[in-house]
């Protein structure tokens, strides 16, 4: 038991830290493109600016996406050799993908980021392009291979619980996979634009109040707008994917002891679980069946439809499903409440309390991913793959696991500090001067370059 | 040809794209350990930084190539190195973590945070030394035939003694030769511009040839008592055995055209020795992904997925090809010397 505990810790942790550096991954490439694509239009170097520092800063921290994603990959064999020995002919292929776009992705980083005066300002813009691809695409392909774990179709077994056929589109596009993917695409886009909003809105709290910060966060607001409005129907189409597809996680999720016609939706509370009951919760009725299948009078399946030892602890999900959800309505409503102010005041606000909410918005972008996260995969629990394989049956028996748990830990708390403080140093708020002598000379020796 | 062949033989080639891109990056991390004192070190850093700085995670992304068509093709392979070799595999990749997570705070670091250069690049380069090391005796515990799998597929002497023996242990040392001597020469080129760095790393590659030669010859009687496997499948007159005689004489050219300060064709011999080295290796493990338990036939997933598996091997070639060649062109044929000149 107590390697299944080691391996869960140092996957959850690794996933963990590694979503938050993909997330970046995908979304900081559109902030390039956006940035240096303003500044080549309008000429006007704070664009370049923000670009210069956005670039060295996705140097970073797309390295360690990449570094720690390399772990994950040897990981799954390390962690969970069981389970690949079973799983991987099916989501290998879409990790096979993913790892294609990934590479293209660092080959085009490598360009970008080293190539700025090699190349034309158009054609080093135009860098980014499948530097952006590659990331959104591995980020759609990796996420296929997950929605399988939830909702696994596509292959044949043997008695013997050998893997004898596989329909490798099935398989690759489960029933899951595109409320999965699309939740997961609009979040990335939701919590990197509030990040950067936040970074300058910290920086303004501190009382910068010039037009680099200010455009650093006006961009980021923009991302964000876009993308609310999108997060609102993948929610809602995700909550359907679930009753549909995984009834289990969405009875423990929410969550709903008995099945009922017409189940209600609770909002806070918490569930006692020996009772069977929510305690202290508000319950607007029938909001659930018609969330979940447009029927105010539909059934939902609750816990008791599900063998005991095949259900998911609602302790160990529900405050994770409250809290994502309770944080996405928040930065919902914080988007028009931000363009209310700058509507207001003609222009990107300095009203502290409103770049105070906007900072902490930045984390709250990234927790919500978190929470997400932690909701679908400890919802799924006790199976790895749903229905056909329990989490006990696919860990590593090697020894040393719990050691290598502590390790790698410390490792992640040494590189997250050292990056934190990386970061605070390249973030000095920067001196627009520099680049405004920049692109000057840059347009008096345009037709210099390499290629 | 059957496509279990065809993918284990990409499995090869991606193995090999590591050794000869991201091993001479790992190469490159022990000559950062030792340029420490004086101007000539800061211009040895710098000249590395410059070479390895754009390229180094393409690079290192063709061993997570391995690992997928491992893990989609051979799954039963995969499994089975993960859980026996589970402490070198998690060294190692230990190491990759910080390596690469250092080198990318490094490069930053030179500007912005001078202080901590040095200790950035003092992290980058032993972890660069050890990670080839740990692989390198993975891959030698593979072939040696020393580790031997239980009915629940579980390793029969337990998860130190496959991978601490004679052999394991000796592929190491050459994993680590074989990278240092590749990036010395890698670093010749790259410092075109540049004579006294060129000759630097001309003597240092040179040191590192003859050191590979030496580790090699101390392997041929390791090999012989500790990977009976291999040994028969580099008999005389064998392929393989054809294979290293080569190897050893395009290692030996390497050496000479270094003398004589041809760099390129001494890096085209480097590449060859390695390549050679590389194929005679598989020739020999032939037909086992684990000797001599696994064979390729036993691991191969289901026919559908060897098809998809091959079908995007195309994809790879023509997706990543020209992006591949248009990176190598815009930095390697374009040393950052010359934009001075603008």
């Amino acid at each position: 038991m107590e390697n299944l505990f080691a391996a869960r810790a140092v996957f959850g942790m690794s996933l963990s830290f590694h979503i938050m550096f993909a997330a970046l991954g995908v979304v900081m490439p559109f902030f390039l493109l956006l940035s240096q694509g303003l500044y080549l239009r309008r000429k006007d170097p704070i664009y370049l600016a923000l670009n210069k520092k956005w670039t060295t800063a996705f140097a970073i921290t797309y390295a360690i996406g990449a570094v720690s994603g390399t772990v994950l990959t040897f990981g799954l064999g390390l962690f969970w050799p069981r389970f690949m020995d079973f799983a991987g002919p099916m989501i290998g292929v879409p990790l096979s993908i993913e790892v294609m776009f990934f590479l293209l992705e660092a080959i085009f980083l490598g360009i970008y980021l080293f190539g700025r005066d090699m190349l034309s300002p158009w054609l080093h813009w135009a860098s980014a392009i499948p530097l952006f691809i590659g990331g959104f695409a591995s980020m759609i392909v990796v996420i296929l291979a997950n929605s399988w774990m939830n909702t696994p179709v596509g292959f044949e077994v043997n008695e013997a619980g050998e893997v004898i056929d596989v329909d490798v589109l099935a398989a690759m596009f489960s029933p899951s996979w595109y409320a999965e993917t699309s939740h997961m695409s609009v979040a990335a886009f939701e919590a990197v634009g509030f990040a950067f909003a936040a970074v300058y809105a910290f920086g303004m709290l501190r009382g910068r109040r010039d037009e680099y910060h200010k455009k650093g966060l006006f961009l980021g607001m923009m991302v964000v707008t876009l993308a609310a409005p999108l997060m609102i129907f993948s929610g809602d189409h995700t909550a359907r994917q679930l009753a549909q597809n995984e009834p289990a996680k969405l009875a423990a999720i929410e969550p709903l002891f008995e099945t009922q016609e017409g189940a209600p939706l609770s909002i806070g509370g918490y569930p006692d679980v020996e009772a069977g009951e929510m305690r202290y919760d508000i319950e607007i009725p029938s909001l659930l069946s018609v969330l979940s299948l447009d029927d105010p009078n539909a059934t939902i399946q609750g816990l008791n439809e599900f063998p005991e030892d095949e259900r998911a602890d609602p302790l160990a999900v529900w405050w994770a499903y409250d809290a994502m959800t309770g944080i996405g309505f928040f930065l919902a409503t914080l988007i028009p409440v931000f363009w209310i102010f700058y509507w207001r005041s003609r222009g990107v606000p300095t009203y502290r309390p409103l770049l105070a909410v906007l900072t902490l918005s930045g984390f709250l972008g990234f927790l919500a991913i978190l929470l997400g996260w932690i909701t679908t995969e400890e919802g799924r629990q006790p199976w790895i793959a749903q229905g056909v394989m329990r989490i006990e049956e696919g860990f590593s028996l090697a020894p040393g696991i719990g050691t290598a748990f502590i390790g790698f830990a410390l490792l992640y708390a040494f590189l997250a500090s050292t990056l934190i403080w990386l970061l605070k140093r390249i973030a000095t708020g920067a001196p627009p001067e520099e680049e405004v002598e920049e692109s000057q000379e840059q347009e008096e020796s345009e037709g210099a370059y390499a290629l | 040809m059957p496509f279990d062949v065809i993918l284990a033989g990409a499995l090869g080639v991606s193995i090999l794209l590591f050794a000869l891109a991201g091993g001479a990056d790992f190469g490159a991390g022990f000559w950062s350990l030792l340029a420490r004192r004086g101007e000539r070190a800061v211009e040895q850093q710098h000249l590395i930084e410059r070479s390895i700085g754009p390229l180094w995670e393409a690079n290192e992304l063709w061993v997570v190539v391995s690992t997928v068509i491992l893990w989609s093709a051979f799954s039963p392979a995969f499994a089975a190195y993960g859980t026996a070799l589970f402490i070198p595999f998690v060294l190692a990749i230990a190491g990759i973590l910080l390596r690469g997570a250092f080198l990318a705070f490094r490069i930053e670091a030179q500007e912005e945070a001078p202080g901590a250069y040095r200790f950035f690049g003092e992290i980058f380069g032993s972890m660069s030394v050890i990670t080839p090391f740990f692989l390198g005796a993975a891959a030698g515990a593979i072939a040696s035939g020393r580790l031997r799998l239980d009915e629940n597929e579980l390793p029969v002497d337990g998860y130190f003694q496959p991978w601490l023996g004679p052999f394991p242990i000796i592929v190491g040392l050459l994993g680590v030769a074989t990278c240092v001597y590749l990036s010395a020469i890698y670093l010749t080129l790259d410092a075109s511009d540049n004579e006294s760095l060129q000759e630097d790393f001309r003597i240092r590659g040179m040191i590192a040839g003859v050191a590979l030669g030496v580790l090699g010859v101390i392997a041929i009687p390791i090999t012989r008592a500790d990977a009976s496997h291999m040994w028969e499948g580099l008999a005389p007159g064998l392929p393989a055995s054809i294979l290293m005689i080569a190897a050893a004489a395009f290692l030996a050219a390497s050496l000479v055209l270094l003398f004589l300060r041809r760099y390129w064709f001494a890096r085209a011999a480097a590449i060859v020795q390695v390549v050679a080295v590389f194929c005679a290796w598989a020739v020999a493990q032939y037909p086992y992904l684990l000797v001599p338990d696994i064979t390729i036939q036993d691991a191969a997933s289901p026919r559908s997925v060897l098809v998809a598996m091959s079908i995007l091997i195309v994809a790879y070639v023509v997706v990543l090809g020209p992006a591949l060649w248009f990176l190598f062109r815009l930095f390697k044929t374009h040393p950052s010397g010359k934009e001075e000149e603008y």
